[in-house]
């Protein structure tokens, strides 16, 4: 399944970037994130909270970063699982960064595998709320970077 | 296995109340056709279940001052019967009766199928044509809201987590349509749901038209620049077909199991057609 979006932010590129690897503030800004954790320089964990209706998925998981040419382009791989529903998510992940009139285009894309009791759901309830947490995650950006 | 408590209060409002008590550990049943399944697949992990099964008089079909009530713990196969349902609004009766199979309409109330608020259902659509309002019922008080303002997303309402909806009112309608559309042939639910609601004056002439779309979009949706069309005209051939390509255009499907996007608005223009040329012809 292939989530692609994308978002203007109103800040120089420079500082978006800067943003998006301070990583106990980029958590703050992701709807859901109840905790997160340095590995290492490429790596974190943490605890994602999701709810549709009356399902709540509580996912744990690691992010290695595979790519990242500063100030432009990131590219990774996330894995996690939620024990409750016994799912699991595989994704790679690509971002970039470009600077337009008036601020920076953030858009990424992202190649999930959804196995498991939650993957039922189908294709379209799981890309209308990828939707709804970036629309919430630019939200939370640009109150901080505006 | 950690076991659930279930409750069983005689009263909405002692539901409701006792919801607000638990919160978030707390589910309501009524048929259990969506929650058992969401419990059998362990989806949900409910520590408390407060069942509607013992408060009686919630399943009441009647007419009040030219509106139909529904109560919400009236099960379908019910209201597919009902001499009531079917003189007020035939299309509604054809709605409830094509829900799943015989055993599921037995089991499932209307309350319970909108709570649930699965996309691809059929009396959402045909209640949003008809401009159907649902009361809400919380520890402190009962609020109404048209059905419109109901269904906020996939699986997801407008009902606050002490509310329960107790009743459902239906406008009357002189002429109405349903049209489901299944592409697959072994489960119920549809690909896409049409319902239509219409008055039209002695001359046959539009004085107002209602199409709602369901099962191929999130949430019932309607056209209203296309509703718009048929004011003050004559349903001509070229003016339904019109509509229905304008529905068409507008509307933004969705792809599942049942039918891709594109699929989905060929569809659409299809049955929006069908239920259109229903209710021209039906010129009692």
């Amino acid at each position: 399944m292939q989530i692609k979006d994308s978002f203007v932010i109103n800040a120089p590129q420079e500082k978006v970037w800067e943003f998006l690897f301070n990583i106990p503030k980029l958590g703050e800004c992701v709807p859901g994130i109840e905790s997160v954790k340095i590995v290492d320089d490429k790596t974190y964990s943490g605890k994602l909270v999701v709810k549709v209706g009356p399902i709540k998925s509580e996912f744990t998981g690691t992010v290695i970063m595979t790519e990242v040419n500063a100030p432009n382009h990131i590219a990774g791989t996330v894995e996690g699982d939620d024990k409750s529903s016994a799912s699991s998510v595989k994704a790679n992940f690509s971002g970039t960064l470009t600077a337009v009139d008036g601020g920076t285009e953030a858009a990424f894309q992202v190649d999930a595998n959804l196995r498991g009791r939650l993957a039922q759901f189908g294709g379209p309830v799981i890309t209308a709320t990828a939707k709804k947490l970036t629309a919430d995650f630019a939200k939370n950006l640009r109150a901080q970077l505006e | 296995m950690n076991r659930i408590k279930f409750l069983e209060p005689t009263t909405f409002s002692e539901a409701s109340a006792l919801l607000a008590d638990y919160g978030d550990d707390a589910k309501v049943i009524a048929g259990g056709v969506s929650v058992t399944l969401m419990l059998q697949q362990k989806l949900i992990a409910p520590s408390v279940l407060v069942s509607l099964g013992r408060i009686s008089g919630g399943d009441f079909i009647r007419i009040e001052s030219d509106e139909l009530h529904i109560g919400a713990l009236a099960k379908l196969h019910d209201l597919e019967r009902s001499q009531i349902v079917r003189e007020f609004c035939p299309a509604l009766t054809k709605a409830f009766g094509v829900v799943g199979n015989v055993r599921v309409r037995n089991q499932a109330t209307i309350g319970g199928n909108l709570s649930a608020a699965d996309y691809a259902a059929d009396p959402p659509a045909m209640l949003t044509a008809l401009n159907a309002r649902v009361q809400l019922q919380s520890p402190e008080e009962k609020r109404e809201i048209p059905l419109s303002e109901f269904f906020l997303s996939f699986y997801t309402t407008a009902l606050q987590p002490d509310e329960i909806l107790t009743e459902i009112i239906i406008p009357k309608w002189p002429r109405t349509s349903y049209q489901k559309f299944s592409s697959i042939s072994a489960e119920g639910r549809p690909c896409l749901a049409v319902g239509v609601a219409a008055d039209f004056d002695s001359e046959n002439i539009c004085k107002d038209l209602r199409i709602a779309i369901g099962a191929a979009v999130e949430t019932p949706q309607r056209v209203v620049e296309a509703e718009a069309m048929a004011h003050a005209s004559t349903l001509t051939d070229e003016l339904v077909a019109a509509i229905a390509n304008e529905y068409s255009l507008r509307l933004d499907p969705l792809t599942d199991v049942r039918g891709s996007a594109w699929y989905r608005k060929e569809m659409i223009a299809v049955f929006v057609k069908r239920a259109l040329e229903e209710v021209r012809n039906d010129n009692r």
